[in-house]
């Protein structure tokens, strides 16, 4: 029975092996190649968990490419993006940043979403010399890792006190609850909020973590009504903090709820219904904000509803990226990796739709809008 | 005190009876069918968003549910027949991963149709709520615990009353004699699919109800939480599915009052494996039933209980050619491979290389331990991470040179693997893959939740490529790191061609074959799958290190059930206990994703059908099973 | 102990209770084996014979009562230390190795007395075997081919049924080849007990025949070596034991020479519950 593997077989399996690697190797297409356009790489979990955020990046991207090339693109040459999946796991996010680094055409990358992907990939980029700009990731980490690396929200240590104070300006505050999302950011925010907290003399009886994938909250909404707090932070995403809205509100607990920006989202008023009403949030981007109608109308021009912060992070990603190349073609110069990365840093301030950057070590220090969710509506609180 | 310990009780037991309702499906499956149907989950998810689009397409509530049930029953039964069916002579573990297929290609398909976000879904009675002590109850939680009591009653007098139900158990316990007592065998396995999946679509509306929301991925989390149910009550008992369910809830519910939510899985998987070590059978288990492939064995048949035997029996089983290349053969065209870097491969085929032989090293640990020595292993992935956090956390620490991060990365996993599927010595069959699936989760989730140690879900950022004591050779290039991938990969292939061709991979071989016979004939078993845990933990380790030092990040994501799957589909695909096939099958799906990229969101669901489709017409793996 | 004198107590089998729910299997059972026996357990479906042979190997384990080799209990062992005091056994249902070939499953027995244990001194524990194994170490591979030229002995024993057909793998062998299969594997062992049971069944009256004379060639060979074997085709029993037990609702009926016990009228009753003419009987089970 136990036959050797012929030479034929052999030479079977090397074709297969072969085969592949030619489809590996395949080159990038052709217009990404030429010199007649300035080409970003974008990157995020298009499917998978956190597929419904990397959708509403590419929505922004595919839209500002559109209007950047209707508009006569970069210096006359069109602005191509090249589009990656990585669905929020670390080895495809590096071999995603393999591909970007090698491709010459590819001068800026955009992306990830997550930090821990960001982070992953950012260690490449660095190596490579190619200006990464992440839409969304605020760990203090990310942009230790060298000067390529920039975002767009503030980090989470100071956005953190920008929360407590948020919660303070408009609740009671004597004993909180504080309940983060278990991942990098909410992990890092619950710590960061409860040490503000309890120095300014505020109580924290109850400081409890969101698995990802939790659902039943209904053993946590126990203890809080045990626990008799006077408020609640929230620091967790849309989906699961609708639900825990829901059986918050069923349980006849009617505390006032604070959370970040990631409980700003048009889907949680949808979802939570009548139990999102009052629940106060921060964020860098609202569509009722009468200087960001011309983003607002185009978005929902071309897709059929407002855009979402996660749609303003990456259209500001992308979009400050492109200034940093405008420069460089206003003032005659190539756009370069390092060329762009030094423009990008040295851009002046950007007035863009999540609020004004201006980079220090690539990270930004933006005012944040305070809303209210009122009769089923976000309403400016200030 | 007593209100709150009261009150978490009753929480646990509504949540329970969701739980309940998802472990009836798996519970029927198994029994009749004899094999864990892991698009069980996939169901339940169809028949949620079946009703919501219905819903929303103006349909009224009434006449949705009716029909979502209806066409997900439909959906079971054709799954049956297309996947499961085909597979009767195929190994044991092929429908299994048929099953598994199937649930990758339905939640790709659904993230298609209904986008990956979260819907709001129609729940007219949880307006309605009694409020009991610091809990409360409301309308939809009263469905849930009147529907999940009467599919019970109606289950248990269906099976023991009716004709069809007789015709189901005689077919549970004996097909061969239910196909003499002209029970028509196929068609019942294919009925208890579509009973299943109406099961299922009822469980997945009333879970939308209860949350009010359904999204496209909701079928893993709460399949896992439905299998746990279903082991705990002893798979194949349908009142146990039940108390199953009530008793994880309940866990559930005080780990979260008393420990903290962020515990709360992983005290319910560490109960869920503590009930299995005190009790294999689980609580209402039917020990008759352990011994898969037995039953055909016991009228006639050769009795086996390996996973590699087909459930047509010994009859079943072709001849088949095995490909099995010569060790020099490996190590010649890894050496071969390692001439990438001199002909010009760009960094990003040197990353995904480089990525393919971490895939082709566990493959090769998995392969002794599944394949060989026949323990399924659902959560292999936990080893790759112990290996990984240990290479991090002492880079980190003491810099220590990359010999010794390599070999303190394999014994760590090593020990880990043998401390950890301890328990799973006892058990046998499919039940070792749920607990060794449990184990996995709790690995995982401990890497999320242990923040002081493991930084938790921040991860470990900025882990350094050590260079060689060896000389004090540099590895920080990406090539260096190619090369040293390779070397450990041929390590291992040596280090598990030395066992395979040892009287050890022999006793392995024999133990995977029938344990019992092994025993009669002096092989102490514990020694030996204590030996594979060893062997297999060790090279699993030395992959993770070399992933740490490729990616110079480490966090929990890259561990989780979806990596322990893939694996075992690399093995499955290669061809059980033959190391060229987990080579081949290794460096294939590892490459998969890459090569399918250019289409982007169908790659999921590309990947699926090709493991489908292998496992239909080439179920003993591409390079044969040894 | 005294298992080297002639005729001493091997086995002692003392008041042995077992009962699977309503059945009983097992119903005080009380006999001694002695070393060097030949004994065949006879008796109709469901006596208990084969319950018999699972508790003296520790598959199943006695309610009460205890079972004794040389002194020593061993009712509370398990199956492999059982095997390394000596005892081998065969299976009703032909337990063999399905994908494994002929010669690797003979070899699978050779690997407790590789490691050593129960009757031979320890030779390699868990890690010193592992290290020797992958480094090929030269003790090792020594006993690793004493145990492959062990095993081909062992196999040449049944002519050209086996040694031929070594590299099949056993699930594409005849019924008849899986029986000898199995008792190759226990006699690899050299065993101080075999178990052997229905090692005829399923077999033509030709094959029957060359089994029964390669038992009696090993009962010339070794004669120290005790036999205990679960038969139902008596002309073996009474062509090769010295003494024969007969069964029947887990207690034993008649104890006495093979001729002595198919005679007896309780065995005649025990077997078709009415009395009929033994010449009948025996015609029917000698047909098997």
């Amino acid at each position: 029975m136990k036959r050797r593997m012929n030479w034929l077989g052999r030479a079977g399996l090397a074709l297969v092996a072969a085969g592949l690697l030619q489809g590996l190797a395949a080159p990038a297409p052709a217009l990404a190649q030429s010199q007649d356009s300035v080409t970003f790489g974008f990157f995020a979990p298009l499917t998978g968990r956190f597929g419904a955020n990397g959708e509403r990046f590419k929505e922004a991207v595919n839209l500002f490419v559109e209007q950047t090339n209707a508009a006569g693109g970069i210096g006359g040459k069109p602005l191509v993006v090249l589009t990656e999946d990585d669905r929020g796991e670390p080895m495809q996010a590096t071999a995603i940043a393999q591909k970007f680094s090698e491709n010459p055409a590819v001068v800026a990358a955009i992306g990830s979403f997550t930090s821990g992907n960001s982070i992953a990939a950012g260690e490449i980029f660095a190596a490579a010399g190619v200006p990464q700009v992440s839409p969304s990731s605020s760990h203090p980490d990310y942009t230790k890792i060298s000067k390529y690396q920039f975002r767009i929200p503030n980090t989470q240590d100071t956005m953190s006190l920008k929360y407590v104070s948020a919660l303070k300006d408009n609740a009671p505050h004597k004993r909180v609850a504080i309940i983060y999302f278990q991942d990098d950011w909410g992990i890092f925010v619950g710590n960061a909020t409860k040490a503000a907290l309890e120095k300014d003399g505020s109580e924290v009886p109850v400081f409890e973590a969101m698995l990802p994938d939790a659902r039943d909250f209904r053993p946590l909404v126990t203890k809080l009504r045990q626990a008799n707090v006077d408020s609640i932070l929230l620091a967790s995403h849309y989906g699961p903090s609708a639900t825990f809205l829901q059986q918050l509100r069923q349980a006849g607990l009617e505390q006032t709820v604070v959370g970040p920006e990631t409980l700003y989202n048009p889907e949680l008023i949808t979802l939570a219904g009548d139990a999102a009403n009052g629940v106060i949030t921060t964020t860098y981007f609202f569509p009722g904000d009468p200087t960001k109608v011309a983003f607002v109308d185009a978005y929902k021009a071309k897709y059929g509803r407002d855009p979402d912060l996660w749609a303003a992070y990456a259209y500001d990603a992308i979009a400050i990226a492109t200034a940093g190349a405008k420069a460089l073609a206003d003032a005659g110069k190539p756009v370069t990796r390092d060329a762009l990365r030094d423009a990008i840093a040295d851009l002046p301030a950007y007035d863009g739709v999540t609020g004004v950057t201006k980079f220090v070590n690539g990270t930004p220090a933006k005012d944040l809008t305070i809303l209210k969710i009122k009769d089923g509506a976000y309403t400016l609180l200030q | 005190m007593l209100e709150l310990f009261l009150s978490q009780i009753l929480n646990g037991v509504v949540i329970g009876f969701v739980y309940a309702l998802i472990a009836l499906g798996f519970s029927l499956v198994f029994g009749v069918a004899n094999i864990i149907n892991f698009a069980q989950g996939a169901l339940l998810m169809l028949g949620a968003f079946l009703t919501f689009t219905m819903v929303r397409l103006g349909a009224p509530i009434a006449v949705a549910i009716p029909l979502a049930i209806a066409i997900t029953t439909a959906t079971g039964m054709l799954i049956e027949r297309l996947a499961l069916r085909p597979l009767q002579n195929a190994p044991y573990i092929a429908p299994l991963l048929s099953t598994l297929a199937i649930a990758i290609i339905f939640d790709a398909a659904a993230e298609m149709i209904w986008t990956a976000e979260i819907q709001s879904f129609p729940s007219p009675l949880s307006k309605y709520v009694v409020f009991v002590g610091s809990a409360y109850l409301t309308g939809v939680d009263f469905l849930i615990i009147a529907v999940s009591l009467s599919v019970m009653a109606g289950l248990m007098l269906f099976l023991s009353r009716s004709w069809m139900g007789k015709a189901l158990r005689a077919t549970a316990q004996d097909p061969e004699a239910a196909t003499q007592m002209g029970i028509n065998v196929p068609l019942m396995r294919q009925f208890s699919f579509g009973l299943a999946g109406a099961l299922g679509a009822l469980a997945g509306v009333l879970i939308g109800m209860y949350y009010m929301s359904v999204f496209p991925q909701m079928g893993i989390p709460y399949g896992l939480k439905g299998f746990a149910a279903a082991l705990l009550g002893g798979l194949s008992s349908i009142p146990g599915a039940i108390v199953g369910g009530i008793l994880l809830g309940i866990f559930e519910s005080l780990a979260s009052g008393y420990v903290g939510e962020g515990w709360r899985d992983v005290i319910a998987f560490s109960v869920l494996l503590l009930v299995l070590i005190v009790r294999p059978h689980g609580l209402f288990g039917n020990k008759s039933l352990d011994a898969l492939g037995g039953a055909s064995g016991a009228t006639g048949g050769i009795p086996t209980t390996s996973v590699v035997a087909s459930m047509a029996g010994a009859t079943g089983r072709t001849k088949q050619r095995l490909i099995e290349a010569p060790l020099l053969v490996l190590l010649g065209v890894i050496a071969l491979f390692a001439l990438l870097p001199a002909l010009g491969g760009s960094n990003y085929l040197l990353q995904v290389g480089t990525q393919a032989a971490i895939y082709a090293v566990l493959a090769v640990s998995l392969t002794l331990l599944t394949g060989s020595a026949g323990i399924i292993s659902i959560g292999h992935a936990a080893f790759f991470g112990v290996g990984a956090y240990a290479a991090a956390l002492a880079g980190r620490n003491w810099g220590i040179p990359a010999e010794a991060a390599f070999l303190l990365a394999g014994v760590a996993a090593a020990v880990f693997a043998a401390v950890l599927y301890w328990p799973t010595i006892r058990l046998s069959g499919h039940t070792v893959g749920l607990a060794t699936l449990a184990i996995g989760q709790i690995v995982y989730l401990v890497c999320l939740n242990w923040v002081d140690v493991t930084r938790g879900p921040m991860g470990i950022p900025g882990v350094q490529r050590p260079s060689l004591l060896l000389g004090g050779i540099d590895m920080k290039s990406l090539a260096a790191q190619y090369w040293q991938a390779l070397v450990v990969l041929a390590i291992a292939v040596t280090i598990a061609f030395a066992m395979l061709n040892s009287p050890i991979g022999r006793t392995w071989r024999a133990i995977r074959e029938d344990r019992l016979a092994a025993r009669a004939s002096g092989v102490p078993v514990s020694r030996y799958l204590t030996l594979v845990f060893l062997v297999s933990g060790f090279l699993a380790g030395l992959a993770g290190a070399q992933f740490a030092f490729l990616q110079n990040f480490v966090s929990p994501e890259s561990f989780m059930i979806d990596t322990s799957i893939v694996l075992i589909s690399m093995i499955v695909l290669g061809g059980l206990g033959n190391i060229t096939g987990a080579l081949v099958g290794g460096v294939l799906l590892a490459l998969l994703p890459e090569v399918l990229r250019e289409f982007a969101q169908y790659r999921m669901l590309a990947y699926g059908a090709i493991l489908l489709l292998l496992l239909r017409f080439r179920p003993q793996g591409l390079a044969g099973t040894r | 102990m005294s298992m080297s004198t002639p005729n001493s107590a091997a086995l002692v089998i003392d008041k042995v209770n077992r009962r699977f729910g309503g059945v009983v299997a097992a119903n005080a059972l009380d006999f001694t084996i002695r070393q060097g026996e030949f004994l065949a357990v006879v008796g109709p479906n469901g006596a208990g014979k084969s319950t018999l042979l699972q508790m003296i190997s520790g598959v199943i384990r006695p309610q009460e009562g205890e079972i004794r080799l040389g002194g020593r209990r061993i009712d509370r062992l398990t199956p492999e230390a059982i095997n390394a005091l000596g005892i081998s056994r065969t299976f009703q249902t032909s337990r063999v190795f399905p994908m494994l070939t002929i010669r690797d499953s003979i070899l699978v027995g050779t690997q407790v007395g590789l490691i050593g244990g129960g009757r031979s001194p320890r030779r390699y524990g868990p890690v010193g075997e592992l290290v020797s194994a992958l480094f090929r170490l030269p003790g090792y591979r020594a006993s690793a081919a004493a145990a492959e030229a062990r095993a081909e002995e062992v196999m040449k024993m049944f002519g050209d049924r086996l040694w031929p057909r070594r590299n099949d793998q056993a699930f594409s062998l005849s019924y008849a080849n899986r029986r000898r299969l199995e008792i190759a594997r226990a006699l690899v062992q050299d065993p101080d007990i075999l178990l052997l049971d229905e090692p005829a069944a399923g077999m033509n009256p030709s094959e029957t025949d060359e089994l029964t004379e390669i038992i009696a060639e090993l009962r010339r060979s070794r004669p120290s070596m005790t036999i205990v074997m679960v038969e139902h085709k008596l002309q073996v029993v009474r062509q090769l034991a010295e003494r024969c037990i007969v069964m029947s609702q887990g207690t034993v009926i008649v104890d006495d020479t093979p001729a002595g016990a198919l005679e007896d009228p309780r065995v005649i009753e025990a077997y078709l519950g009415t009395k009929r003419s033994a010449a009948a009987f025996g015609k029917v089970n000698d047909d098997g």
